[in-house]
């Protein structure tokens, strides 16, 4: 099914929080340098899953899963692995935008502060490339000392984009970063991924199955924390194996 | 009817907004009037000689230097130690703390708030000078040190208390952004969380500051009331507020030394309002636009 590499995967996961279950047995191979969309219903498990990929869901007490998440065929909840290192290498956009209270320069240069870079002519090209990279760049060179809170929405999304791709990640997880915005900023979200794919595996949740349909090479739809169908997401949105997603994509029920 | 209503409600709001407005400049206005022959007879330059000997039988001596650098001595040091315990203090019972500490330490914490402070004073002069006494091989125990110590004592659980609300408040979402970008916690609790609740913290430290300058029997009782100017912590001070406190009770009314008395509150509330305008300007700079 999968003509690509395979980048990251899950064996047999099942997750837990507490008591409840969110994830069952789920197992998933994930092609390298596509855009592979999660869609299904509120509450089906899309973000959990999603947050596996950089262990984001270790810090909600209480959690706990079994099986295997792998990136570069490597397990990666393995004790030894050490979190600074996978979470460099699998950025994350979030739903709503989350800058820091800091200025444009300060937001995409600390993450690479972060890892050691203390250089400022290296700071200096890694914002400039990672603004440019986010489409971000013409609009906020002449003000990055300005307080990241000043820019509009969109324009938020695209500067934690930005951020998340100063660290030069080879896997961006994104869970519904269009959902806050207005027509036109999700419009260059939509465009900007598809230059990002390019360089990035990029894992996206949408709740819009326009946009998964528009940016997705690839698509996993979620049912109550079962991986009903995962396929091209062109089968997906022609011929569906499973009558689930068939009655989810036609909008029978969600 | 309903137009007279609201007018009344208004004028209500408006008074009770401007009360404290008008009980600062009665404050000020009566201070003035009972300190201002002094500024012709015996004259102004008076307050700035180096020494305060109000009662003798030479001459009397007016400087209210040595209480403004006692005052400020003590206020140096107890907001050295107010900051890092307080602030460190915040960040722990807000960040690092599991549910159950934090439900023991934070009433616990709010409690020491309440202690008043004559049995702090009490406890000082007990216990806390002579320690310092043996520690630091003094003939007295009776130093700012010992005044600065109770008074961060006395000051950190409001620091703690409102540092804490600042840091609880900042968002969770942009914790997690730090978080996943590879930082590790005390990253995320240092470069993120406590810049972002910088605006709050200062607050704290300066509502701290505040109320270390004001206080006055700690230090009444526990600086050993020697005015001389000083800088060494284990010397002996004396503060402008323990100064009024303890002359205003014994001084002839109208007298110049009671005038003197009125001049050194003028001055007490000069800084404490210099301080609270400098707080604001900073809070200012540091709130998000």
């Amino acid at each position: 099914m999968v003509s690509t590499n395979v980048k990251m995967g899950m064996r047999a996961v099942d997750f837990y929080y507490g008591e409840s279950q969110a994830l069952f047995d789920v197992s998933i191979a994930i092609p390298e340098k596509r855009v592979t969309a999660l869609i299904g219903p509120s509450g089906c498990g899309k973000s959990t899953f999603l947050r596996m990929f950089n262990r984001m869901n270790d810090i909600i007490d209480g959690t706990h899963h079994t099986g295997e998440v792998m990136i570069d065929k490597e397990s990666i909840y393995q004790n030894n692995n050490n979190l600074a290192e996978l979470r460099k290498k699998v950025g994350m956009v979030f739903q709503k935008s989350n800058p820091f209270p800091k200025s444009i320069f300060e937001n995409v240069a600390y993450g690479p502060k972060i890892h050691g870079i203390k250089e400022q002519t290296q700071l200096q090209e890694i914002v400039e490339n990672s603004l440019k990279a986010a489409a971000l760049w013409d609009e906020v060179k002449d003000r990055l000392t300005t307080n990241a809170i000043t820019l509009s929405g969109g324009q938020q999304q695209r500067l934690c984009i930005a951020r998340a791709l100063a660290v030069e990640p080879e896997i961006l997880l994104m869970d519904e970063p269009a959902s806050a915005l207005d027509p036109k900023s999700t419009t260059r979200i939509e465009n900007l991924i598809g230059e990002l794919q390019k360089h990035y595996t990029i894992i996206i949740v949408t709740h819009n199955m326009q946009q998964a349909a528009r940016v997705s090479n690839y698509t996993a739809f979620f049912y109550e924390g079962h991986l009903v169908e995962f396929d091209e997401t062109k089968k997906i949105f022609t011929k569906p194996e499973k009558q689930q997603t068939e009655d989810y994509i036609t909008g029978r029920f969600g | 009817m309903i137009n007279w209503r609201e007018k009344i409600i208004q004028l209500l709001l408006v008074g009770a907004a401007s009360a404290s407005i008008l009980i600062v400049l009665l404050i000020f206005l009566s201070l003035g009037k009972e300190a201002l022959p002094f500024m012709s007879d015996p004259g102004i330059g008076r307050l700035l000689e180096y020494r305060w000997i109000p009662v003798s039988f030479k001459r009397e001596v007016f400087g209210i230097i040595p209480l403004i650098t006692g005052s400020v001595l003590v206020t140096i040091l107890a907001t050295g130690l107010m900051i890092p315990f307080g602030v460190l203090g915040a960040v722990y019972i807000a960040e690092i703390a599991v549910a159950r500490e934090r439900a023991f330490l934070k009433p616990f914490i709010e409690i020491m708030a309440g202690i008043p402070s004559v049995v702090i004073g009490f406890f000082g002069l007990v216990i806390l000078n002579p320690v310092l006494k043996e520690v630091f091989q003094l003939k007295t125990g009776l130093t700012a040190l010992s005044g600065a110590i109770l008074l961060a004592l006395m000051a950190i659980p409001t620091v703690i208390s409102i540092s804490e609300d600042a840091i609880r408040s900042v968002p969770k979402s942009i914790k997690e952004a730090s978080l996943a970008l590879g930082a590790s916690r005390l990253q995320t609790i240092f470069r993120v969380v406590v810049p972002a609740a910088l605006p709050g913290i200062i607050a704290a430290v300066m509502l701290g500051i505040g109320r270390v300058v004001g206080e006055t029997m700690v230090v009444l009782m526990v600086t050993g009331n020697a005015a001389k100017i000083t800088f060494n912590p284990v010397d002996s001070v004396r503060t402008m507020t323990a100064t009024i406190a303890a002359e205003m009770g014994e001084v002839a009314f109208g007298s110049d030394h009671y005038q003197a008395l009125f001049w050194v509150g003028i001055v007490l509330l000069v800084i404490t309002f210099t301080l609270n305008y400098i707080a604001q300007k900073v809070l200012n700079r540091y709130r998000m636009k």
